[in-house]
C-alpha cells in the first residue's frame, strides 16, 4: 500500500513536468504565431489570429497528449483556449461597433491562384458574423467548461477536448471566412469534427455507425455545396462573399427555375439542408446523438447545424435575386418543422426529443430565411442556441445523474433531485414553447408573423409554423412532465444526484441568456409602448437586405397572430401536463385510438427504412451488377491485357536491373554523355 | 604577361588534380582520406582565389575538419587493411567506364570552350574586404534564400535521425539467425 | 612567350571550368571503379567539390553572391550524404566484415 503511493508520488511530477514542457513550447509556438502576425500589423490581424490559433492551439496541445487521462488539465487548456477565443470575438465586436459598424477583415496570405481564380485566405467579421463568433466562442466556452464535469470520468478526456477545440476552429473558419472556399474548409471540418465526435465512443458500433451515416449524408450535402460554389464561380468569377452579393444584385431578380443563380442557390441550398439537418437530409441527426451529450449541445443544436442557415443569410442578396429558391427554402423549412415536431411528440429517449425539436427549430430559421426574413432566421438562431444548447447540457445532466439512462419512461420526479437542473431546464422550456417574455418568444413570432406577412410569405407557410409550434409546445411539456414532473420511475439502484459546480454553472448562464436573449430583438408592437427599440434590427440594417416590398403591417394583425400562437402553445402544454401528470393512463388510450397513425409518426415515417430500401439497398444492388458483369467481363479483361503486354517487355528490360551499383552508374554516366553530345551538336 | 596570380592557379590546380588521383587510385582507404583532405585543402585554396573567403573557411572546417574526421573514424573503425581488389573486376564493362568518363571530360571540355566567350578579368570586386563579401553572403542567405536554408535545416534533423536509426539496425533484414 | 600561348595560359574562367571538369570526371571514374563503399564516398565529394569550383568561379565571374549560397546547400547536402552513406556502410560492414560495393546487391526487395 505505501509503495504504492510513494509510486504514485514519484510519477506524478513527471508527468506534470512534460507536460508542462509541452505547454511551454506550444505557448511560445502559438505566441511566437501571434507576435508573428501583429509584426507591423494591425491589432485587428493579431485578434483575428488569436481568435483562429487558440482553439488550434488547444487542439494541438491536447491531441499531442490524447492518452492522457488527466480530465482536468486537458479540460482546463480547452476552456481556456474557447475563452480566449471569446474574450477576443468581443474585443473584435467591440471594434468594429466602435468604428461605426464598418466590417472588419484580415488577408493573411494568398491560398491559391490558378488563372482567374484567386482565393486568400481572408477573414472578415460583420454585423452577421459577429453574432455568430460571439454565439459560438461564449457557448462554447460555456460548454468546454460543462465538458470537463462532464468528461471527468471518460477514458480518453484529452481526445474528446481536442476534437472539441478543433471543432471549434473549423467552426470559426467557416463563420469568418470571406469567401466560399475558406468557408468550405470550415463546413468540411466541422463535418469531419462531427463525425469523430458522434462516434467517440467508437467501441459501440451503434454509435460508430451514427458517425458514419452522419458523415456520409453530409457528404451529400456538400457534394451540392461544392457544385453551388462551381456554379458561382463559373457565374460571376470569384467566390468572395461580397463580391457575389454585388454582382447578384446588379444581374438582377431572376424569375425562372433554371437561371444559374437559381440553379447555383438551389445547389447551395443542398449543402444546408445537408449540414443543418432538412429534409430530405435531416436523419443524420438524431443519430448522432450517439455522441456525449455536450457534443450534442455544442454541434447540434447550437452552432454546426446552423451553418447552413448562416451561409444563406450571409449570402442574403443572392437568395433574394433567386426568389424561387426562397420559396422552396421556406416550404423544406416549414415542412420540417412540423415533420420533426411530430415525431419529437413520440420519442422516449430525452436526446431524441431534443434532437427533432433542434431539426424542427432549424425549420423555423430555414423558413425565415425563406420568406425574405433573414434577420429574424439570425435572431432565432442565436436564442436557439441559448435555450437548446442549455436544455442540451440540462438534458446531459441528467443523464449523468441517472448514470447514462437516456429513456424519459424511467425518470419522473426529479426536480426535487436535481434543484439547479430542473430551475434552468424550465426556463429552457418556456423559451423554447414561445412564453412571453423568454428568448423563444420573440423570435419565433418575428418569424411567424413576418411569414404571413412578407410578401414573400404566405398564410400557409404561417400555418404550418403554427402547427409546428402548438406541437413544440405539447412535446416539450410532455419532456419536462416525464422527466421532472410526476410520480418518480426511476429504477432501484440509481440514486440522481445534482451535478457538480462546473456544470451547473453553464446551465444558469444560459438559463439566464434563455430570458434575455429575445430582449434585443423586441418587435415594434411591443416595444413602441414599452420604449425599448429593436437593437438587433438595427444592429442588422445595411448587413442584411431588408425584405423587398415589405409594407408596414397592421399592429392589430401582429398583436392577433402573437395572440393566437401563444395561446395555443399555452393550451397545448396545459394539454400534455394534463396528459402526463395528472392523467398519465390518458396518452396510452390516445395512441391506442390512432394506433396506425402513431405507428408512423413514432417510427419516424419510416424515412430511414424508406432510404434504405429504395435508394440505398438497390444502389448497393446496381453497384455489385455492374462489378459483376461490366467491371469483371470488361474492365479487368482490358487492364489485364495491358499489364500482360507491360510484363512482357519488363522481363526483358528487367536484365538491365541487375543490381549493381556500379553498372546503374555506368548508364548515369553513359546518359550524361549522351546528353552533352546533343548540347554540342 | 603571366601573373602571380596565375600561378598560384596552376599550382593548385595541381595539388588538386594529382591528389584527386591519388584518392581515386590508392589501395588502402586510409590513405585515400588523407589525400582527399589534401584535395579540399586546395580547393579552398582555389574558393581563395576566387574571393570566396569565408566558403574558404567553411570548406576547411567542415569537409577538410569534421566530413574527414567522419571518414578517417569510419575507417578506423573497420581496420580496413590494404586491398587487393580495389577496382572492380570486368574488361568490357571497365572500359565503357573509362570510355564514358573520357567522353564526358571531353564534351565538357568542349562545351566551355565552344560556348564560353574566354573572360580574362573578373568585375573588380566592390569591396575588397572579407567582412564585407561575408556580409553580402550572409544577407542573401537570410533573406532571399531563408526559406531553402530553413528546409534544408529540416532535411539535416531527418539525415541525423535517419542515420542514427540505420547504425542501431542490428542486420537488417539479412540477419543470421545465430 | 608567344601570344598565342599567353593567351591560352592567362587565368580565365574557362580555367576554372575545365579544371571542375577534370576533377568532375576523376570523382566519377572512383564512383565507376572502385570497389570499396568509402572510396566511392569520398569519389562522390571529389565530384561534389567540382561543382562547388565552379559555383564560386561563376559567382566571382559574374559579381553574383547567389553562387556561394548555393556551394553552402551544396556542402550541406555532402555532409548529410555522408552521413547516411557511412552508416550504411556501417552496416554493411557489420553484415559481411567487409564494404565492398557489390554488397549492396543484397538490398534489392
Amino acid at each position: 500500500m505505501g509503495s504504492t503511493g510513494h509510486h504514485h508520488h514519484e510519477s506524478a511530477p513527471v508527468n506534470l513536468t512534460k507536460s508542462n514542457l509541452m505547454f511551454v513550447a506550444l505557448s511560445a509556438l502559438l505566441l511566437g504565431g501571434i507576435g508573428y502576425s501583429l509584426r507591423g500589423a494591425t491589432a485587428v490581424d493579431g485578434l483575428f489570429a488569436t481568435l483562429l490559433l487558440a482553439p488550434l492551439f488547444g487542439f494541438l496541445f491536447n491531441g499531442l497528449r490524447f492518452r492522457s487521462p488527466n480530465a482536468m488539465l486537458s479540460g482546463t487548456v480547452a476552456t481556456l483556449a474557447a475563452f480566449v477565443s471569446f474574450v477576443c470575438s468581443v474585443l473584435l465586436v467591440v471594434k468594429m461597433s466602435g468604428a461605426g459598424g464598418a466590417p472588419l477583415s484580415a488577408q493573411f496570405f494568398d491560398w491559391m491562384v490558378v488563372g482567374d481564380l484567386s482565393v486568400s485566405a481572408g477573414f472578415l467579421v460583420d454585423k452577421i458574423s459577429a453574432i455568430m463568433i460571439l454565439v459560438i466562442t461564449g457557448v462554447g466556452t460555456l460548454i468546454h467548461l460543462f465538458s470537463v464535469g462532464y468528461m471527468s470520468h471518460d477514458e480518453r478526456p484529452s481526445k474528446y477536448f481536442a476534437y472539441l477545440n478543433l471543432f471549434l476552429f473549423n467552426m470559426l473558419l467557416l463563420v469568418l471566412g470571406d469567401n466560399l472556399l475558406v468557408m468550405f474548409v470550415g463546413w468540411e471540418g466541422v463535418g469531419l469534427c462531427s463525425y469523430l465526435l458522434i462516434g467517440f465512443w467508437f467501441s459501440d458500433s451503434e454509435k460508430a455507425a451514427a458517425g458514419m451515416k452522419a458523415f456520409i449524408t453530409n457528404r451529400i450535402g456538400d457534394a451540392g455545396f461544392l457544385l453551388g460554389i462551381f456554379t458561382l464561380f463559373f457565374l460571376f468569377g470569384t467566390v468572395n462573399f461580397s463580391e457575389i452579393n454585388m454582382r447578384a444584385v446588379q444581374f438582377g431578380i431572376e424569375s425562372g427555375w433554371a437561371g444559374p443563380m437559381t440553379l447555383a442557390c438551389l445547389f447551395l441550398f443542398i449543402g444546408a439542408t445537408g449540414k443543418s439537418a432538412q429534409i430530405p437530409l435531416y436523419v443524420w441527426l438524431p443519430d448522432a446523438m450517439a455522441g456525449p451529450t455536450p457534443v450534442s449541445a455544442l454541434i447540434h443544436a447550437a452552432t454546426m447545424v446552423t451553418a447552413g442557415v448562416y451561409m444563406i443569410v450571409r449570402l442574403n442578396p443572392l437568395f433574394l435575386a433567386a426568389p424561387n429558391v426562397l420559396h422552396v427554402v421556406a416550404v423544406v423549412g416549414g415542412v420540417t418543422a412540423v415533420m420533426a415536431a411530430s415525431i419529437g411528440l413520440t420519442q422516449w429517449d430525452i436526446k431524441k426529443v431534443l434532437a427533432y425539436s433542434t431539426v424542427s427549430q432549424l425549420g423555423y430559421m430555414f423558413l425565415a430565411a425563406g420568406v425574405g426574413a433573414f434577420g429574424a432566421a439570425m435572431f432565432h438562431l442565436m436564442t436557439h442556441a441559448f435555450f437548446k444548447a442549455l436544455m442540451f447540457l440540462g438534458s446531459g445532466s441528467v443523464i449523468h445523474a441517472m448514470n447514462g439512462e437516456q429513456d424519459i419512461r424511467k425518470m419522473g420526479a426529479l426536480q426535487k433531485k436535481l434543484p439547479i437542473t430542473y430551475g434552468t431546464f424550465f426556463l429552457g422550456w418556456l423559451a423554447i414553447i414561445g412564453m412571453p417574455p423568454f428568448a423563444g418568444f420573440f423570435s419565433k413570432d418575428e418569424i411567424l408573423w413576418l411569414s404571413f406577412h412578407s410578401p414573400l410569405g404566405h398564410w400557409s407557410l404561417w400555418l404550418l409554423g403554427l402547427i409546428g409550434a402548438v406541437m413544440t409546445a405539447f412535446y416539450m411539456t410532455r419532456l419536462m412532465a416525464l422527466t421532472f414532473w410526476g410520480k418518480s420511475r426511476v429504477p432501484a439502484g440509481v440514486n440522481p444526484h445534482e451535478s457538480p459546480l462546473s456544470m451547473t454553472i453553464p446551465l444558469m448562464v444560459l438559463g439566464l441568456l434563455s430570458v434575455i436573449g429575445g430582449w434585443i430583438g423586441i418587435p415594434h408592437v411591443i416595444g413602441h409602448a414599452l420604449h425599448v427599440p429593436n437593437v438587433l434590427e438595427h444592429w442588422l440594417e445595411g448587413a442584411i437586405h431588408g425584405i423587398p416590398g415589405l409594407q408596414p403591417g397592421s399592429a392589430a394583425t401582429e398583436i392577433a397572430l402573437m395572440g393566437i400562437s401563444v395561446s395555443l402553445a399555452g393550451i397545448s402544454a396545459i394539454a400534455a401536463f394534463t396528459c402526463y401528470v395528472r392523467r398519465p393512463e390518458l396518452p396510452g388510450h390516445l395512441a391506442a385510438r390512432v394506433r396506425g397513425l402513431y405507428d408512423l409518426v413514432s417510427n419516424k415515417y419510416f424515412v430511414d427504412e424508406f432510404y434504405f430500401g429504395k435508394l440505398i439497398n438497390p444502389l448497393v444492388e446496381g453497384s455489385r451488377n455492374l462489378w459483376a458483369y461490366v467491371d469483371v467481363n470488361f474492365i479487368d479483361r482490358g487492364t489485364y491485357l495491358v499489364s500482360d503486354m507491360v510484363r512482357g517487355v519488363g522481363s526483358v528490360a528487367r536484365t538491365v536491373q541487375n543490381g549493381n551499383l556500379q553498372q546503374y552508374a555506368l548508364y548515369i554516366a553513359l546518359g550524361v554523355a549522351a546528353t552533352l553530345f546533343l548540347v554540342m551538336r | 604577361m603571366l601573373e602571380l596570380a596565375d600561378y598560384t592557379f596552376y599550382f593548385l590546380a595541381a595539388l588538386v588534380l594529382i591528389s584527386g588521383i591519388a584518392v581515386i587510385t590508392a589501395q588502402n582507404p586510409i590513405f585515400s582520406a588523407l589525400w582527399l583532405a589534401l584535395t579540399m585543402i586546395g580547393v579552398a585554396g582555389i574558393f581563395v582565389s576566387l574571393d570566396a573567403w569565408f566558403v574558404a573557411g567553411v570548406q576547411l572546417i567542415v569537409y577538410a575538419g569534421a566530413v574527414m574526421v567522419l571518414f578517417v573514424m569510419v575507417i578506423m573503425l573497420f581496420d580496413l587493411r590494404h586491398e587487393i581488389h580495389a577496382f572492380s573486376r570486368g574488361i568490357l564493362s571497365g572500359f565503357l567506364k573509362l570510355a564514358s568518363a573520357g567522353i564526358v571530360l571531353g564534351l565538357i571540355v568542349g562545351t566551355v570552350y565552344r560556348s564560353a566567350e574566354t573572360v580574362f578579368a573578373p568585375p573588380p570586386v566592390e569591396t575588397d574586404k572579407m567582412a564585407d563579401v561575408t556580409k553580402a553572403l550572409a544577407n542573401t542567405l537570410f533573406t532571399k534564400y531563408i526559406f531553402s536554408f530553413e528546409v534544408i535545416g529540416v532535411l539535416l534533423l531527418v539525415i541525423a535521425i535517419g542515420a542514427v536509426t540505420l547504425s542501431r539496425i542490428r542486420g537488417g533484414t539479412h540477419a543470421s539467425h545465430d | 612567350m608567344p601570344a598565342m600561348t599567353e593567351a591560352l595560359l592567362k587565368v580565365s574562367l574557362n580555367h576554372y571550368l575545365v579544371l571542375s571538369a577534370i576533377l568532375f570526371t576523376l570523382g566519377m571514374l572512383g564512383v565507376l571503379l572502385r570497389k570499396n563503399v568509402i572510396v566511392i564516398l569520398m569519389s562522390i565529394e571529389l565530384m561534389l567539390n567540382a561543382v562547388n569550383i565552379t559555383f564560386i568561379a561563376f559567382s566571382r565571374y559574374s559579381g553574383n553572391i547567389d553562387g556561394q549560397v548555393m556551394v553552402f546547400f551544396v556542402m550541406t547536402i555532402a555532409a548529410a550524404e555522408a552521413a547516411v552513406g557511412l552508416a550504411l556502410a556501417v552496416l554493411i560492414f557489420k553484415r559481411f566484415k567487409e564494404v565492398n560495393i557489390r554488397y549492396f546487391e543484397h538490398l534489392r526487395g
